[in-house]
């Protein structure tokens, strides 16, 4: 196999910087790392007399594995023949080694932890990279009680290997891409031959190539980059950090994203039911599993609804009240001077201040911060008739059913919609809450990702039928076949 | 742009299907600023008028703790709707008529025309159909401003008031839509009354057994033995109290369980000649004072020929009454039309000839259940 043609990556293109291919010298490549002060070479030559030239960056390399697979080879080398196939094939005991012959491709691999030997007649590059790396952890946020306890890492290869480790399928690709002007971010597109609509990997592999950002390093870049811009405040792609659960998400037919330098693997495309299931709900028995997504769709409801419920039904509908909970509300909201859309609105915005208040912080004072949010807020605020009892409820129980989604990017566009059903609610009671869960709702409608609708598989695509099971767990043994949503090649799960 | 655009054009669409003519958005109006009127009470004014009264409940004073005493709000106008809207002025807040659960109606305002007086309630929106109704023979104004001043208002009395209803066996609650409904049949109706009374110096609300309406005109009120007949008829009878007398200074106390009726129209060809009604009745034992020395084969004999006498002497009574009074208050052709639908059209062309000489048989079968009996245990 020619191991060169399948590690051969194109650096991203640059308009102000060079994108052509200088000829290979080591003053050159000194010019290219000119006042880089981990830029290193040196002169060898071998028995036979041969000079090479080896530059590397010392930040990135072993410098054991420079000693013993580069210099000592090369020092105690006794060939005469000096072309680059000969030297490729007998001076050297690395593992992976390739030709180059441009100053741009050498720089590429010398970031890459990769150093460059030169000589007269040709250019070589050969990993040595350092093995200085976080170890793989146990995950943080996705806990799941009797599943795996191994996370995602910074580094691209160690994830690979976290991946094939579960989906030992020879059919697991991995394609490469290098994102990022001036970060060169290597991005690998994963999927399974044979599972995987090949028009999906297709169309995805083209938006990545069509990505020009001068650095990749964050999920967000990402993100951003394969929807276009597009304004949606609702999550696209789906970020774990659980190497079962992207497993899970290729078996399903969905293209996998791994980022070196980010310890989350991504899937595409997503849906709404996707960010509403749990890590553990495969753990649990099926009927369990679907009570708890039952009332995690409740939960969604009520945290968007509930504070524009109460404005309207306080402001506009009290006929709908009981009448003694119309009376309860009106003792409760006795003496305080503002309206319920200024309480309701003043309250949510408090929440939000406490809960970023509540990620600022450092750990030891978080707590405190807790404390004094919930006796400011909550307490002395209602003793000096601020706000009522009863919004301080309807405030910290839609907040608190906010929490109980899986996903924390559709955790934050709820937060974002109940703002704006709130408003809407204040302005036309129940008709301006109806007008904005309409509007919600054909903005969901209308969103597709690579030719999968967004609230599938609630929605008919392209004809194919609607299925069940989306929210209602079947037992495993039932799971014969993949969704037809993401039209897997093969829908044949098991027998 | 284009989305952008076509959004906009919907918000505005939307906007202006609210109903609003002249303002583009509905109207607030925050909860703290409305008085919600929980009781109307309905009596005649001079000439056509009406005099519409109307009471909130006692509100509790929230975080400051002292309760306030309720609104009570009176106008005269010639309708229930000018009266409501002209209250509005005499209100601190806006006065809210869409928790009214219960109304008062006047004797003297009902004879005008009971349907009317309570079309309001039928048509308006913001009131209920479920809003229960009462009868008084007097001022109904007086019941909500003589209980102002106690610590329960009229509002809280008569709630209480319908709970207990259903506890005791001479009354039932009925409801706007139940009333309408009989009145658009027949023009009769049985409604609960209510007398003002004094108890320890203090005004109270009893209700002193059901009313008998009949064409806009208050007849008569029924006997607590009467009422109850009534009840155990409409099968709205799901407990009591009943004594029976054993003989020799020795008496029973039973408690109504349940109550079952059976209709069984008796048909000569195509002529409606009666009506057998089976009544089955079961009571627990409540209490016994002067037994005596009685087996209790003997005296369970005793008590159920007693319990299955009293009621057949209450129900004759009472259907010997509505016959004299040539009222259905009954509503024994709804009933019938109920029991042969196939023979309804017939029904509603003959009812006039037929009620008069309808032969009306009723049956009582008891059972009485002991209780528990310190000597021989439960169900002795």
């Amino acid at each position: 196999m020619n191991q060169e043609s399948s590690r051969q990556l194109t650096a991203p293109r640059h308009p102000r910087r060079r994108n052509g291919r200088t000829p290979v010298s080591p003053g050159a490549l000194s010019e290219q790392f000119r006042d880089c002060a981990d830029f290193v070479t040196r002169e060898l030559v071998s028995r036979s007399g041969v000079r090479f030239t080896l530059c590397w960056l010392e930040s990135t390399v072993k410098s054991e594995r420079l000693n013993d697979y580069l210099i000592r080879p090369l020092v105690l080398w006794e060939g005469t023949r000096t072309g680059p196939e000969e030297v490729l094939r007998r001076a050297l005991w690395n593992l992976s080694a390739q030709r180059r012959e441009s100053v741009e491709e050498i720089a590429l691999d010398l970031t890459g932890g990769m150093a460059a030997v030169l000589w007269e007649e040709g250019a070589l590059t050969c990993s040595v990279e350092t093995e200085a790396k976080r170890g793989v952890s146990s995950v943080e946020n996705e806990v799941a009680e009797k599943g795996a306890k191994d996370a995602f890492v910074e580094s691209l290869q160690t994830n690979t290997g976290l991946v094939r480790r579960r989906l030992r399928t020879p059919w697991l690709r991995l394609r490469r891409h290098l994102i990022g002007r001036e970060s060169g971010t290597a991005v690998d597109l994963v999927w399974v031959e044979g599972l995987t609509a090949p028009e999906l990997v297709e169309r995805i592999h083209q938006r990545l190539e069509e990505v020009d950002i001068d650095a990749l390093l964050s999920t967000g870049d990402l993100e951003g980059c394969l929807s276009q811009g597009r304004r949606e405040s609702f999550p696209q792609m789906l970020f774990t950090e659980r190497p079962d659960r992207f497993c899970r998400g290729l078996l399903d037919g969905r293209v996998g994203l791994l980022l070196e330098g980010i310890p989350l693997g991504g899937l595409l495309p997503g849906d709404l039911v996707q960010f509403l299931e749990a890590p553990q709900d495969r753990e649990y028995h099926p009927l369990m599993a679907g009570a708890l997504m039952v009332l995690r769709c409740a939960c969604l409801l009520f945290t968007l609804v509930l504070p524009g419920f109460y404005i309207a039904v306080a402001s506009f509908h009290f006929e709908m009240l009981p009448t003694k909970l119309a009376l309860s509300i009106i003792a409760s909201k006795q003496d305080v001077p503002f309206s319920t859309l200024f309480e309701v609105l003043t309250l949510l915005l408090a929440f939000e201040i406490l809960q970023e208040a509540g990620l600022r912080l450092p750990k030891t004072m978080g707590q405190t911060v807790s404390i004094l949010g919930g006796l400011v807020v909550g307490q002395a605020a209602v003793e000096a008739k601020i706000v009522s009892p009863a919004v301080v409820i309807v405030v910290a129980a839609a907040g608190i059913a906010g929490f109980t989604m899986p996903n924390q990017d559709l955790a934050n566009a709820l937060r974002l919609w109940r703002f704006a059903l709130a408003v809407l609610s204040g302005a036309a009671g129940f008709f301006g809450l109806t007008a904005g869960l309409t509007a919600l709702v054909c903005q969901l409608s209308g969103l597709e990702r690579f030719g999968v609708p967004y609230l599938s598989p609630f929605v008919s695509v392209s004809g194919l039928p609607t299925e069940p099971h989306a929210i209602l767990k079947q037992p495993i043994p039932a799971l014969k076949l993949r969704r037809l949503a993401l039209r897997p090649e093969n829908r044949r799960r098991q027998r | 742009m284009k989305k952008g655009l076509l959004a906009a054009f919907a918000a505005v669409l939307l906007l202006s299907l609210t109903g609003c003519q002249r303002n583009l958005l509905p109207r607030s109006r925050d909860i703290t600023t409305v008085e919600l009127m929980q009781v109307l009470a309905l009596d005649e004014g001079e000439g056509d008028r009406l005099r519409v009264t109307a009471a909130s409940a006692v509100r509790s004073g929230g975080q400051s703790g002292e309760a306030k005493q309720p609104v009570v709000l009176s106008r005269e106008a010639p309708t229930v709707l000018a009266a409501c809207m002209g209250m509005q002025s005499s209100a601190s807040g806006y006065a809210s008529f869409s928790h009214v659960e219960q109304v008062v109606l006047s004797a003297q305002a009902a004879q005008r025309s009971t349907a009317g007086l309570l079309d309001y309630l039928e048509r308006d929106p913001e009131m209920r159909l479920d809003t229960q109704v009462w009868l008084t023979e007097g001022q109904a104004s007086e019941v909500l401003t003589s209980v102002r001043e106690g610590e329960r208002s009229a509002a809280e009395l008569l709630e209480a008031l319908g709970r207990e209803l259903e506890l005791e066996s001479r009354a039932w609650p009925v409801s706007v839509r139940e009333l309408l409904i009989d009145l658009e049949e027949n023009g009769c109706a049985l409604l609960p009354v209510l007398e003002l009374c004094e108890e320890e110096g203090e005004k109270c609300l009893r209700c002193v057994g059901m009313g008998w309406f009949q064409d806009d005109d208050y007849r008569d009120t029924l006997t607590p033995e009467q009422s109850r007949a009534a009840a155990l008829l409409e099968d709205k009878l799901s407990s009591g109290a009943l004594e029976v007398s054993l003989g020799e200074n020795a008496r029973a106390g039973l408690r109504l369980t349940r109550s079952r009726c059976k209709w069984t129209p008796l048909w000569e060809g195509e002529r409606l000649k009666g009506l057998f009604i089976e009544v089955e009745v079961r009571a627990d034992l409540a209490e016994l004072q002067g037994a005596g020395q009685r087996d209790s084969a003997s005296e369970q004999e005793l008590l159920r020929r007693g319990l299955e006498e009293k009621l057949q002497g209450e129900l004759t009574e009472l259907l010997r009454c509505a016959r004299q009074e040539g009222g259905d208050f009954l509503h024994l052709r709804r009933r019938l039309r109920v029991l042969c639908p196939g023979r309804s059209r017939a029904i509603d062309r003959n009812w006039a000839d037929w009620y008069p000489a309808l032969a009306l048989e009723v049956r009582v079968r008891g059972t009485v259940e002991r209780s528990y009996d310190l000597n021989g245990g439960a169900g002795a």
